[in-house]
């Protein structure tokens, strides 16, 4: 058989592929960041010069986005919805034909970007072909996840369940309508168009992105804590209302623009309403860790999720205000909107999935991770580095936005090239975080040879003898 | 409708930069944090010694929140000058059937997937259901029965901290610009 059936054998294949996918879309971004500091960096080097920073930057997005964040949640939906729902994932064989189609696929993402075929349209960049393909991409993926709950034995269903069939289901709608419903032709055009693209290019993150992610969370926390969520309730109440609440937003990257006032309007008032679900997130993420913080000095999973909670209340504090008119005219086309999409996608959803992968990967292999030093390098130069990363982004936008408004457009350029110390020190920011990555890939690599078997002991025995020992 | 909704017929140009303040973002907040705090009365959710008060006055600081709302819209709408500037009463109305069609497909389409899932018994929003993932068979990491310290729980400080030094920086540096504009006369 070309596809193996074996348990667990497709989520450890995403989650293998998908750190390679980051490996290249994070390396094609710390290109971008040193062609926004060199412009003429490659001018005249044969081959090279193609790699012009508009085909740079959608390369880095696309890949990062469905290559790596893409990636490692169909894995972390592969691992979590089984042992959610207490059956074996409905078929192994069709999760591993899904992990191919995924490679083939971000390959082609990557070859059509870097030959300049692109249509122009934030994370839709891809062909009418390459969309086709990501729906039933998205499509495989969700059938299998629902026939694992269909055929399910536990009858409950906990929160993260909850997220992750919202997630599977609304996803493959979102991109349809965003995309222009697959047309080839692209029938909506103008200002029509920027529309539908930003229902898609903001829902893309509200019903994939946020849901797995904090369906992640809620998994994972319980099993690293010992503790239960703090409030199931609370947790429900999160999920309805970001699942009413998100629809809406998107038309808010298009505030102060020529669409129709009261779409923006709508935007503006559902972006802000959309904090109820965050609250409700971390109320839960603290109480639930109210008594175990220790576990946190001991583990370094929870410190990524620790912090991913810090950048998600800081991403969700940043949407609501900067979706307010007045906020938009000075942060917009700036580089705080770079900054605070980093802090969703890298500081989030990426440092929750690099705890899901330390968590389920030994589960998965039978190995332990093979260096816990290495996982704290990878912690510190992650979060240090994507400090640097977005505060220099943020500053800068706010110098950008308030010169671009002082000056109007007399000196764009001027603007321009004041930015040049914020993109160093962005670009100082992505090398250490991409450092951070190649250390992490290494580890997890070394890890599948020469990891040591993992046990299934939770009793703590090996902390508290070493703490009684002073070891 | 959810698919008609999604497509405007015509894109106005009335942009409006500046056109309503952003009051409603302040009656947006209070409105969050009165319903939040009512919420989390009415659950149960807050210290032992607040837990009689936030039931009793829970479901009023709700619906103060949503009054808040609704009275602050009401303001700004009345205080906006869209149907003066752009065409008359007419553009207003047809404005009014925009949002209210688009806010009544949202509520039809998530109402009726609330609806089914009671139905169909799948939805339970008790306590009891959060220990499910403690049972399913996946083995808890080392660190879940690790025994709390002394003096261990100070370290929330530090998340906390982050959040509140990083929210003030955004803040401050968005209220430096803005004041730096207005004082431009921009």
């Amino acid at each position: 058989m070309v596809f193996s059936n074996a348990e667990g054998s497709s989520s450890r294949n995403f989650y293998y592929t998908a750190v390679l996918w980051m490996a290249i879309g994070m390396s094609f971004g710390l290109f971008a960041a040193c062609l926004l500091i060199w412009p003429d960096l490659v001018k005249a080097v044969p081959i090279l010069e193609y790699f012009t920073f508009g085909r740079v930057r959608p390369v880095h997005t696309n890949l990062v986005m469905f290559g790596w964040l893409s990636g490692a949640y169909f894995a972390t939906l592969f691992y979590m919805v089984p042992r959610l729902a207490g059956v074996k994932l409905y078929s192994e064989r069709l999760g591993n034909f899904t992990v191919l189609f995924h490679n083939l696929l971000m390959t082609s993402y990557g070859v059509v970007l870097l030959f300049g075929r692109t249509m122009g349209r934030e994370y839709a960049e891809q062909p009418w072909i390459n969309k086709m393909l990501t729906v039933v991409m998205f499509g495989l993926v969700g059938y299998n996840v629902i026939m694992t709950f269909a055929n399910r034995k536990e009858k409950e269903l906990y929160v993260s369940a909850w997220y992750m069939l919202g997630a599977v289901i609304t996803t493959p709608v979102v991109y349809i309508i965003g995309n222009q419903f697959l047309f080839p032709n692209n029938p909506i055009a103008g200002v029509n168009d920027s529309v539908a693209n930003w229902f898609y290019g903001h829902n893309i993150l509200g019903y994939w992105f946020t849901p797995v992610g904090i369906g992640a969370v809620y998994y994972l926390l319980p099993k690293m804590t010992g503790a239960p969520v703090w409030s199931h309730r609370l947790s429900m109440i999160g999920f309805w209302v970001i699942f009413f609440v998100y629809g809406p937003t998107g038309a808010h990257h298009l505030v102060n623009g020529p669409v129709p006032y009261w779409l923006q309007t709508v935007a503006i008032a559902f972006s802000v309403t959309l904090i109820i679900p965050v609250w409700t997130v971390l109320t839960n993420f603290y109480g639930t860790l109210n008594g175990r913080w220790g576990a946190v000095k001991e583990s370094v999973p929870l410190k990524f999720l620790v912090s991913a909670m810090v950048f998600y209340f800081i991403t969700c504090f940043q949407g609501p205000m900067q979706a307010l008119r007045s906020v938009s005219a000075i942060t917009h086309f700036t580089n705080w909107v770079v900054g605070h999409a980093h802090l969703a996608l890298l500081g989030t959803f990426s440092f929750i999935m690099f705890a899901s992968i330390y968590y389920a990967l030994p589960r998965l292999t039978g190995r332990e991770i093979w260096s816990a030093k290495l996982m704290e390098w990878h912690y510190w130069l992650s979060l240090i580095g994507f400090t640097l990363f977005f505060v220099s982004l943020t500053i800068g936008g706010l110098v950008q936005g308030s010169h671009w408004a002082l000056n109007q457009s007399n000196s764009f350029i001027t603007s321009v090239i004041q930015q040049k110390p914020y993109h160093i020190a962005r670009a100082v920011g992505g090398t250490m975080i991409l450092s951070a990555q190649f250390l992490f890939i290494y580890n997890i690599f070394r890890s599948a040879v020469a990891g040591k078997a993992f046990t299934t002991a939770s009793s703590g025995s090996q902390v508290e003898s070493a703490a009684a020992t002073g070891a | 409708m959810f698919v008609a909704i999604q497509v405007p017929q015509v894109a106005h140009a009335e942009h409006m930069s500046g056109g309503t303040n952003d009051l409603m973002g302040l009656y947006g907040g209070a409105s969050l944090l009165l319903g939040f705090g009512g919420l989390l009365g009415m659950l149960g959710l807050v210290p032992r010694r607040w837990r009689r008060l936030g039931r009793r006055w829970g479901t009023w600081l709700l619906v103060a929140g949503v009054t808040v709302l609704a009275v602050g819209g009401y303001q700004i709408s009345v205080k906006g000058k869209v149907e003066e500037v752009l065409g008359g009463e007419a553009y207003g109305r047809m404005a009014a059937q925009q949002i209210i069609g688009t806010l009544g497909a949202f509520v039809l389409f998530w109402s009726g997937v609330y609806y089914l899932a009671r139905r169909a018994g799948v939805l339970n929003m008790g306590e009891s259901v959060k220990y499910s993932v403690l049972r399913n068979g996946d083995p808890a990491d080392r660190t879940a029965s690790r025994v709390a310290r002394p003096g261990e729980q100070r370290l929330m400080w530090i998340p906390f901290a982050a959040m509140g030094v990083l929210a003030l920086f955004f803040t401050t540096g968005v209220l430096i610009v803005l004041y730096r504009l207005s004082a431009a006369g921009v």
